[in-house]
Parts: structure tokens; C-alpha cells; sequence
């Protein structure tokens, strides 16, 4: 059974929606600038230039939600018309997102105050777990057959993509939005920080002196849907999702193996499942977090499965910040809009190779290119890799 | 598909832990009386490991050797359902936030995110395999069930997964208990972990034969016959307080008695289900699945007679 991508919606440091994408791309504009953030001091960081109450109006959402929940609202909100024909039709839909801490950026300031010995609101604890996002996303957008919540740290909207394609192809329902969403928090910024990979400058993927990653925010949804739906539906094919493959790197809780075995395993997976030789990819959307040992491991991953042919590649992290589990769903987005017009993301921040690896991305962007299949990477905390082709439809 | 559990192994309130009985000798909790009942945990993860483990990470890691000790499967999935997640390591983190100047030490970050636990899994069996997180507040183990049946489905080498879900305690849940969350049992933590494979049809299998899922409003009856589940057809019913749309009787069982409260109680009653069909106390069971509001799981199992 094929699995169509039938609509694609994101919002993220660089726009709400592909001209203004494809804008900071053209330009080379990123979405990172240096903020004070809560208790932490001054941090690089990526924020969509909407307050909570500028997107609750926009997107009409009530009452008082943490803002990972108002970014999954809109970027699903953004491809309802599309979904119209579920409430015409006795189709089924899930609703499969990811996301790593929930409504952490809401809570953690009243658990500060608990902390404190201050006052605190208790109710506002309903927004705390992921799940409570995915359910707010249900509650302010369509009554889903199934909701589910994806946790894989950095992976987690690749493998909420990963599994929708699953439920298709089980039967299980006819429709399936998936993507991600994460909000900044204290907690993520400092997490980080307390790592030692958040670069105090902007960050420089696959760059060779590159010092770890931004942060950011964002939202990433598609709508995946199977021949027999389209047809009731009435919706086009964007793009195919024709491969994926999901494994555990098993080496360590943070960090890659230094032969990238898990990166590998998982792009070749992909490529079997897609029924493609690595000669077929035409252009590698990669995780390139910024971090020394990422960079680094999925370069030699990327050498491992292409060899000395390596395609044109980038990391859009350093336009958005590293969008932990919405990153996969904003940049399976930005690589959409990448094959439908046809353009080379650039990757920003890069300067020297990698000693190592010697890889060089793309660097500006280029027009007038056919994008027919797409690699894109997410990889996670806990060994967690996956993998996603798409491809153009014939 | 249908999934077939082959062994299953539970950390709970109960003295369900590395019995050949595990369900037999059980009790009601009470306030005083639901502390975790923890196995010797070197004998099962070495004692360097242990220090660094959050109790919801020894809970589960030690479920998982366990059930792996006894049926030594090719396990080509891991997959795991949390409510929560490493609550414990996410709280330690916040209070050095918001206690600490200067740099932290990242430990407790490190084992804060929800796929921890499968990810600690994968490390120490060294397994490639494919390895998921699910986390939807109650729903969480039988969302996990449901994507072991669809990736059996998908992937013909993987014949067998470790299937578990789990959820950990911690003070601070008390300070929410009356408001968001039922004061009517004790707030407790659970791992539970199994190994699945698909359903040969083999006289005495226990196999789940379905789960669905409900987010209205209607009650529980009507729910479940939504989904074509008639209460009266199951031998044995396990559910999370709605007894009073169920005839009692010894085989209708009210799990929250038993387990307490946490995210993870369902998959406590499904290998309680596993086991009172194993025992021939019914050829069929169904957990109904309520704890919070508006969101209902059903798991509907079996046994090949």
C-alpha cells in the first residue's frame, strides 16, 4: 500500500508558511537571535515571532494552554480545510504527534513556585504530560478516531510519522496527521546547557568548529492518506512517503556511536523499504544538531551508505534552532516545499569541513533543481534513529 | 493480527515479582500499605549501573532481564508505554534549575526524557531493533500493544517484541491528588513487561485480541458496545472503578484495588489477565480502562481452548 502526503503544515522560527520559508532561505536569514529566557540568562535562540495571545486569536484557541499545545493547534489548524471531507465521509482519522517535554514551558514555573514554598496553581498541571498536548490538539481541531503520543526525544515526530504510515498500512484508520511540536523551556535550555552543547554563538552544522546547538520552537504536521482515501477525500498528492526505518543505535544514553552504526542501519532501512539504491537520493535533509559528536557520526553514517557520491545536503538547524521533537515534523515540511518548487535548502553557519569526513553541504540556495527522492534523518536521545524517503509523484 | 503473550513480569505494589504465582496471594492496597515491592535489583542489573538508575528505570530495566532471562526471543521491537515518564529525573533537573547558579550536572537531564527506558532496554541487550515510546496519559500501554500488532504487521523479520509500560511515583503527585487526580486510591508505580509474538492458534496461547479506544463522553456500556465489546460475554472483567455498570462477581475485578493509581495500571491488569486465564479461570477477559476522563482503552484477551 502507498502512503500519500496529501497536506503539510509547520510554523517555525523562519515563517508560518512556505513563501515566508522559502524567503529566509533565499536570503539566508535565520530565525535565531540572542534572548534573555526566563531564569537562564541571555541564550541563542530560535522563537516564533508570535506572543501565545497574537497565535490564540489567529488560530482561535480558548483558554489558557501551553504554548507547545498553541503551536500544535495551529499547524494542524493550518491543514483543516483539508480535512473537511471527515465530517462528509465515514472515514477514520488518528492524530499522532510528537513531542519530548509536554507542556514543560507552562508547568515548570509553577512547580517553581511549589518549589518556592509560594503559592501555586495545581490545575495548571492538566497541561503537563505530552499526552495532555496531543489531547488539547484533538480538542481544539477534529474528533480523531485515535490519539496517540510519540516520546523519542529528538526523534519523536519522525517516528509519530513513521507510525501513522504504520496504521495505515495496518488498516487501522484511513487518514493520519502526524508531525510534532516543542515549545522552549527552562528546563530543555538548561538541560542542554548543563551538557555542554549549546553554543553561546550561533550554531554551525557540519561545520568543523562547531560547539553544539541553538534551541528552538516549532510545529511540523502532515496529512497522510492511501489511494482509497484520496479518492473520497478529493485531496492531491503532494509527495510520496515511500520509505522509512527506524533503529536503536544501542551504543549510549546521549551520545553515537563513533561508526554512526544506528544512522546507517536506519537510512538503509529506508532506502530497502523505498525499493531505492542510495544512488537514487537526490538531496539528504540531515539531523545536524551542531553538536561535535552528531555532526560528525552522521557524516561518517551518510559515507557509510553513499559512499564517495555523497548528494547535496544541509541542516536547516541553524535557520530554526534545533526544535527537538518537532524538529523532524517542521523539517519534513521545509523538504516538501523543497520538492514541490524544486530548490536546494542551504545550510547555514558552515565555514570548514569536518577533518574527519571532509563533507561539504549546500551552502546557498539553488533554484530550478528536481528533488525526486529525499532522505530525511532525525535522530534522539536514548540511541533512537529514523529515517524518511519521499518521493516526487510520478 | 493477533498478539500472543508468551511471559510477562510486573514490579507493582503486589508481590508480584518472581513468583510462579504472582497474582495469587494478593490484596487491597490501602494508604499504608502500597509501597513498591522491589526485587534484590543486583541480581539483575550490575551494582555500578544500579547507582545511576532512577527507581522507574531499575523497575523496568529488571522486568525486561527478566522476562528475557526466562524465554531468551529474538526480540526485533521494543516497545514501551509511560504515562509520565522518568518523573523523578524530570523533578531532580527542575530543582537544580531553579536552586543552582552556574553549570548543573547533567544526570538527571540525561535520564529525563520518556524513551529513556527503551533506550536503557536497547543498551544493555545490545538491541538494533526497532524501539518506541508511547505516552497518552492511561492509554499509554494499550497504545503500545496496538503498535506491536501494526509493526508485526509491517515488518516480516520481527516476530516477537518486548512489549511493557511503566510509571513511577513521586511526592509532588500528592499535592494534585482531589484536584487532578482521584484521591480514591493510593498513588503507586508499576512496570510491567512482556514478550509478545504473533498468535500460532497453539491450544492454551493467551493472545490479546484486540484494544480500542474512546474519547466521548458516553458511558462506559455504551462505549463498549460501540466497539462491539458485550460485557456479559467475558469470563473474566477487569476494570478501573466502574463496577457499578457491571454485575459483581469474583471474576469482575476493580485492578485499582489491587494496583493503586498510576498511568501505567492497565498493563498491571493485563498481565494479571494473563495470568488468571493461564490458570484456567476463564477463556476470555477484557480490561476496561477509565482513569482519566473521556478516554477510555479496552484490551480484549483470550485463551486458545
Amino acid at each position: 500500500m502507498k502512503i500519500f502526503v496529501t497536506a503539510a503544515a509547520q510554523l517555525s522560527p523562519i515563517g508560518l508558511n512556505k513563501s515566508e520559508v522559502k524567503t529566509s532561505f533565499q536570503t539566508k536569514t535565520t530565525g535565531i537571535t540572542k534572548k534573555d529566557y526566563g531564569l537562564m540568562g541571555s541564550y541563542y535562540v530560535g522563537c516564533i515571532d508570535k506572543s501565545d495571545k497574537e497565535l490564540c486569536e489567529k488560530y482561535g484557541i480558548k483558554g489558557k494552554l501551553s504554548r507547545t499545545s498553541i503551536l500544535g493547534i495551529a499547524a494542524v489548524k493550518e491543514i483543516q480545510t483539508q480535512l473537511e471531507f471527515l465530517h462528509t465521509s465515514d472515514l477514520k482519522a488518528c492524530l499522532i504527534n510528537g513531542t519530548s517535554v509536554g507542556g514543560m514551558d507552562y508547568t515548570e514555573s509553577e512547580f517553581f513556585n511549589y518549589l518556592g514554598n509560594s503559592s501555586f496553581n495545581k490545575r495548571a498541571f492538566i497541561n503537563h504530560s505530552c499526552g495532555s498536548v496531543t489531547r488539547q490538539i484533538m480538542q481544539n481541531t477534529f474528533e480523531f478516531s485515535m490519539i496517540d503520543t510519540v516520546v523519542t526525544a529528538c526523534s519523536s515526530s519522525a517516528n509519530a510519522i513513521l507510525s501513522g504510515a504504520n496504521h495505515l498500512r495496518a488498516g487501522n484508520f484511513d487518514v493520519a496527521i502526524v508531525g510534532g511540536t516543542d515549545s522552549l523551556s527552562n528546563f530543555t535550555i538548561k538541560g542542554f546547557d548543563s551538557l555542554m552543547i549549546y553554543d553561546s554563538e550561533l550554531c554551525r552544522p557540519f561545520d568543523a568548529s562547531r560547539n553544539g546547538i541553538n534551541l528552538g520552537e516549532g510545529a511540523g504536521f502532515i496529512l497522510l492518506e492511501t489511494e482509497r482515501s484520496m479518492k473520497i477525500s478529493g485531496n492531491y498528492p503532494l509527495v510520496e512517503l515511500s520509505g522509512w526505518g527506524s533503529v536503536s543505535d544501542a551504543f549510549h544514553q546521549t551520545a553515537s556511536s563513533p561508526e554512526g552504526k544506528g544512522a546507517t542501519l536506519a537510512m538503509k532501512n529506508a532506502l530497502s523499504k523505498a525499493g531505492l539504491k542510495p544512488s537514487q537520493i537526490d538531496f539528504i535533509s540531515s539531523h545536524g544538531t551542531a553538536t561535535q559528536n552528531n555532526d560528525l557520526t552522521e557524516s561518517i553514517a551518510i559515507q557509510n551508505v553513499f559512499g564517495s557520491i555523497i548528494p547535496p545536503f544541509c541542516s536547516t538547524k541553524a535557520f530554526t534552532g534545533h526544535t527537538l521533537a518537532a524538529s523532524s515534523g517542521v523539517e519534513v515540511v521545509f523538504s516538501i516545499y523543497s520538492m514541490l518548487d524544486g530548490f536546494y535548502m542551504p545550510n547555514l553557519g558552515y565555514v570548514n569541513p569536518i577533518d574527519e569526513t571532509g563533507l561539504v553541504p549546500v551552502l546557498d540556495y539553488v533554484d530550478g533543481v528536481e528533488i525526486e527522492h529525499l532522505l530525511s534523518n532525525a535522530f534522539g536521545f536514548g540511541g533512537n534513529n529514523t529515517s524518511l524517503i519521499f518521493s516526487k509523484i510520478k | 493480527m493477533k498478539l500472543k503473550i508468551e511471559i510477562a513480569s510486573t514490579i507493582s505494589a503486589q508481590r508480584t515479582f518472581g513468583s510462579t504465582s504472582p497474582f495469587d496471594n494478593i490484596y487491597l492496597i490501602d494508604s499504608e500499605n502500597c509501597d513498591t515491592k522491589t526485587p534484590i535489583y543486583k541480581e539483575f542489573i550490575p551494582p555500578l549501573k544500579i547507582r545511576r538508575l532512577s527507581p522507574l528505570l531499575r523497575m523496568s530495566l529488571t522486568t525486561a532481564i527478566d522476562c528475557l532471562r526466562r524465554n531468551q526471543r529474538d526480540i526485533g521491537a521494543i516497545v514501551i508505554g509511560t504515562g509520565l515518564g522518568c518523573s523523578r529525573d524530570t523533578q531532580a533537573f527542575l530543582q537544580l534549575v531553579k536552586s543552582t547558579a552556574g553549570q548543573l550536572s547533567p544526570s538527571a537531564f540525561i535520564h529525563s526524557t520518556h524513551n529513556t527506558v527503551s533506550g536503557q532496554i536497547s543498551l544493555f541487550f545490545k538491541n538494533h531493533g526497532y524501539n518506541i515510546t508511547h505516552s497518552q496519559n492511561n492509554l499509554s500501554f494499550e497504545l503500545s500493544v496496538l503498535d506491536c500488532i501494526n509493526t508485526m504487521i509491517a515488518e516480516d523479520d520481527i516476530n516477537y517484541a518486548l512489549l511493557g509500560s511503566t510509571d513511577e511515583y513521586i511526592p509532588f503527585l500528592d499535592e494534585l491528588k482531589g484536584i487532578i487526580i482521584d484521591d480514591r486510591y493510593p498513588l503507586t508505580e508499576v512496570s510491567t513487561t512482556m514478550i509478545v509474538g504473533e498468535a500460532q492458534g497453539e491450544l492454551g496461547e493467551v493472545v490479546i485480541d484486540g484494544v480500542y479506544f474512546d474519547y466521548s463522553q458516553d458511558l462506559i456500556k455504551d462505549v463498549l458496545n460501540k466497539n462491539d465489546v458485550y460485557i456479559d460475554e467475558f469470563d473474566i472483567v477487569l476494570h478501573s472503578g466502574v463496577d457499578h455498570l457491571i454485575d459483581s462477581g469474583e471474576n469482575v475485578i476493580n485492578y485499582l484495588d489491587f494496583c493503586g493509581i498510576n498511568m501505567s495500571a492497565s498493563a498491571f491488569a493485563c498481565h494479571y489477565a494473563f495470568d488468571l486465564l493461564k490458570k484456567g479461570r476463564g477463556t476470555s477477559a477484557v480490561i476496561v480502562n477509565n482513569l482519566c476522563p473521556e478516554s477510555t482503552g479496552i484490551v480484549v484477551l483470550s485463551k486458545n481452548v
